[in-house]
């Protein structure tokens, strides 16, 4: 158990942090439905509300970058396996996404800095009048500190894609020259084939690292299920665009 | 379709967007009760519960969607490793065909 803690403290304290906001919203609507004054319902909405977005914001970009944090594990481990030296310098998991928790956890600081004044200056006043001012900004720090936090993840989230991009670069490559080196006049489906497999919810190119180990068949572009999106590694949204475009130009 | 074993692997998206539907509905609802309660006691009472409320089930939910994407990303990383280190012929880049150089 100790073990865990120290692996997965990141989605334990995530998960911990969205159930503890979770409670304090739920005791935040008991009490303002319970109050009758509503200086008293604007502070309990400050603390508590807010304050419980705010908690949610932490545990959302805690667990989020754990799952990333991971999946850089997992390509550190991929990188490992391949035949061929690294495609550039290797970063620790753990400092990938610390930059992005620092920075998320700046953004949501702005927040508290703007929600403890307002519910001080709530609080401190029976006139409901300024409290509403008050509340007013407090909703825009939280905001403002949602955005960067978002932001913040989303970067961590772009740095792994690029390497993702890096690392299966020659499958997309082979994958290319592949489709260029194929006959027209070859039997079963066109060239523009695509390739699915029932275990996926996306389609891919001829030659795919995703499609590793699965059994997939070749269908034609426009013969692609709707419910199927285009593969990221294999970059298949390039088939997915040219295939819009044509369907426009046709009208 | 096997539903319960749909259920057991897409769990994580199933309440992701359970909760998101969810939250929708809570805002809704918070907008219709604001609207139509003349007491302001009673309007933020209905932000509290309806429009907090849902706010915080569209942020877990669109958390648990992140989070069954990720999932996803594992799988698919686990099984190109499988494959490699089941010898699956892997193509060379062109930067490591000038200087080949096994690990």
């Amino acid at each position: 158990m100790p073990k865990r803690l120290q692996t997965q403290w990141d989605w334990i304290l995530g998960y911990a942090l969205i159930g503890i906001a979770a409670v304090v919203i739920t005791s935040t609507w008991v009490s303002v439905s319970g109050s009758r004054f509503i200086s008293d319902q604007l502070a309990y909405i400050a603390s508590g509300g807010l304050g419980g977005l705010v908690l949610l914001g932490l545990g959302s970009v805690l667990v989020i970058t754990a799952g990333l944090s991971d999946e850089w594990r997992k390509l550190n481990r991929l990188e490992d396996a391949l035949p061929f030296p690294p495609t550039g310098p290797r970063t620790d998991a753990a400092v990938l996404v610390r930059r992005g928790r620092i920075v998320a956890a700046l953004g949501l600081l702005v927040a508290v800095v703007f929600l403890v004044p307002a519910w001080v200056r709530i609080s401190g006043t029976a006139d409901p009048k300024p409290g509403l001012g008050a509340l007013t900004w407090a909703v825009v720090g939280l905001v403002i500190g949602g955005l960067v936090a978002a932001l913040a993840t989303l970067g961590v989230q772009r740095r792994i894609q690029s390497r993702k991009r890096r690392l299966f670069a020659p499958w997309a490559l082979a994958a290319t020259d592949g489709a260029a080196t194929t006959a027209p006049a070859a039997a079963g489906p066109s060239d523009d084939a695509v390739l699915i497999a029932p275990e996926l919810t996306r389609f891919h190119r001829p030659g795919c690292p995703a499609l590793s180990g699965l059994a997939a068949r070749p269908v034609d572009r426009g013969d692609i299920p709707a419910a199927l999106e285009p593969c990221d590694l294999c970059e298949a949204d390039a088939i997915a665009r040219e295939e819009r475009t044509w369907t426009s130009v046709a009208g | 379709m096997d539903i319960s074993r749909w259920l057991r692997t897409e769990w994580d998206r199933v309440l992701g967007f359970g909760l998101i539907g969810l939250g929708a509905v809570f805002v809704v609802l918070a907008y219709f009760g604001v609207s139509d309660s003349p007491y302001l006691a009673q309007q933020l009472s209905f932000i509290t519960s309806g429009g907090i409320g849902g706010l915080f089930l569209l942020g877990a939910g669109a958390t648990l969607l992140h989070t069954a994407d990720v999932h996803d990303e594992w799988r698919k990383l686990d099984r190109i490793e499988r494959a490699l280190r089941a010898g699956e012929p892997v193509p060379m880049p062109s930067t490591s065909l000038e200087q080949p150089g096994p690990r």
